[in-house]
């Protein structure tokens, strides 16, 4: 068999399909943490990725980042953050800070992309642009599942530990998505669903994919949970 | 009209999500010595693209350290042990554990077709030492999305 990335698009593989479509402008106020929770055009949780610019600034910042007020790839000094999870009901909860003296304005743009047995759904109106693109390569769907994890329970000041190891067996590191889910929450790994104390970061090599989860016990003692992890590989490397 | 998505492999209704990929050079940031409560900051890096792109999957490799891949997101850093394995994951220095040595954090962002970033290490104990980095290389994979708009 012809290696699968020798080709843009290959119709023996899957590839990523965008169900959704969400942009707003959000006005932060100096100092304020806080979350909205919007609605989208779908009903239940999809794959998501997407970005956001501070002030109409060209920078644009990858959903979960920071943005220093600055303009410089500064992780100290005042910024301006967002990030989101999308809930069992299809809405997106946005959760935005600015510890900058004065008020900000957060635009954020998240595309909803299909996850593994998502339900049918009515898709949205391409307008403008291309459905496909041979100028483009395209993500070439190699594993698309979920697996169950048990995270211990955790003591305050401390953290438990889970790591869901998913084979692939591809003899290189291919690209992947991965997300939790956990209290009818989904989110991206390496982000975090700050309410539920879970943190969780990916990391693969030659062979395996590895979801790392924590329980952080940070403020209180933490109960055993069980999270979903959902994982994508790709062909693509 | 509703469709399944995932019943085709590809569905004129479902934009598809393409991207245009770079392997980019190499960075090392050297093997450093860094003082108890004190960090290391490595001048700013750039990677040049030939487009600009809103959306983005970026992975690198610290090749040196446990040597795997990592998605990268502008904020966070990965935590090692004094045997420099991979520790614990950390939202930028909230874990200081008598196990824990120090971390590696990317901070970086996309701007005018480059893509800016810096690298940090903490010495992430809580005593009063310092710790030895180990020179490792940081290898860059980065997927530029191009979706329809």
């Amino acid at each position: 068999m012809a290696d699968p990335r020798d080709f843009i698009f290959n119709s023996n593989y899957q590839l990523d399909k965008i169900v959704g479509y969400k942009t707003d402008t959000i006005t932060a106020t100096a100092g304020v943490n806080t979350s909205v929770t919007v609605t989208t055009n779908v009903t239940e949780t999809t794959f998501y990725d997407g970005y956001f610019s501070v002030d109409g600034s060209s920078i644009n910042v990858p959903l979960g980042g920071k943005y220093n007020v600055s303009g410089t790839p500064d992780p100290f000094g005042n910024t301006v953050g967002l990030s989101c999870y999308m809930n069992s009901s299809g809405s997106l909860t946005v959760g935005y800070y600015n510890n900058d003296g004065s008020p900000h304005t957060i635009t954020y743009c998240i595309y909803l992309i299909a996850k593994p047995n998502q339900s049918a759904l009515a898709p949205i109106n391409p307008s403008t642009g291309f459905a496909f693109n041979s100028n483009y390569n395209y993500y070439k769907i190699y594993q698309d599942s979920s697996t169950s994890v048990t995270l211990p329970s955790a003591t305050t000041v401390g953290f438990s530990t889970a790591t869901a190891t998913i084979a692939h067996n591809l003899g290189y590191p291919p690209a992947y998505r991965c997300f939790v889910e956990y209290n009818n929450k989904l989110v991206q790994s390496d982000a975090a669903l700050t309410a539920d104390s879970i943190v969780s970061t990916a990391m693969s090599d030659n062979t395996n994919l590895y979801v790392q989860l924590f329980n952080e016990a940070l403020v209180s003692n933490q109960a055993s949970k069980v999270v979903t992890v959902y994982y994508r590989t790709y062909y693509d490397s | 009209m509703t469709v399944s998505p995932m019943q085709f492999q590809f569905n004129f209704n479902l934009p598809a999500l393409g991207y245009v990929e770079y392997d980019t050079s190499t960075y090392s940031v050297g093997a450093r010595t860094v003082a108890s409560g004190s960090y290391y900051t490595s001048p700013v890096q750039t990677i040049s693209f030939d487009n600009n792109s809103n959306l983005s999957n970026i992975m690198v490799q610290l090749s040196g350290l446990d040597g795997l891949w990592r998605p990268l997101y502008n904020w966070g850093g990965w935590v090692f042990d004094n045997s420099n394995n991979f520790y614990h994951y950390n939202r930028f220095g909230t874990i200081t554990n008598g196990n824990t040595a120090f971390s590696v954090n990317i901070v970086w962002f996309i701007q005018d077709n480059q893509l800016k970033y810096v690298v940090y290490l903490i010495n992430e104990k809580n005593v009063a030492v310092s710790v030895n980095v180990p020179d490792f290389t940081i290898n860059w994979r980065v997927y530029l999305f191009r979706p329809p708009t």
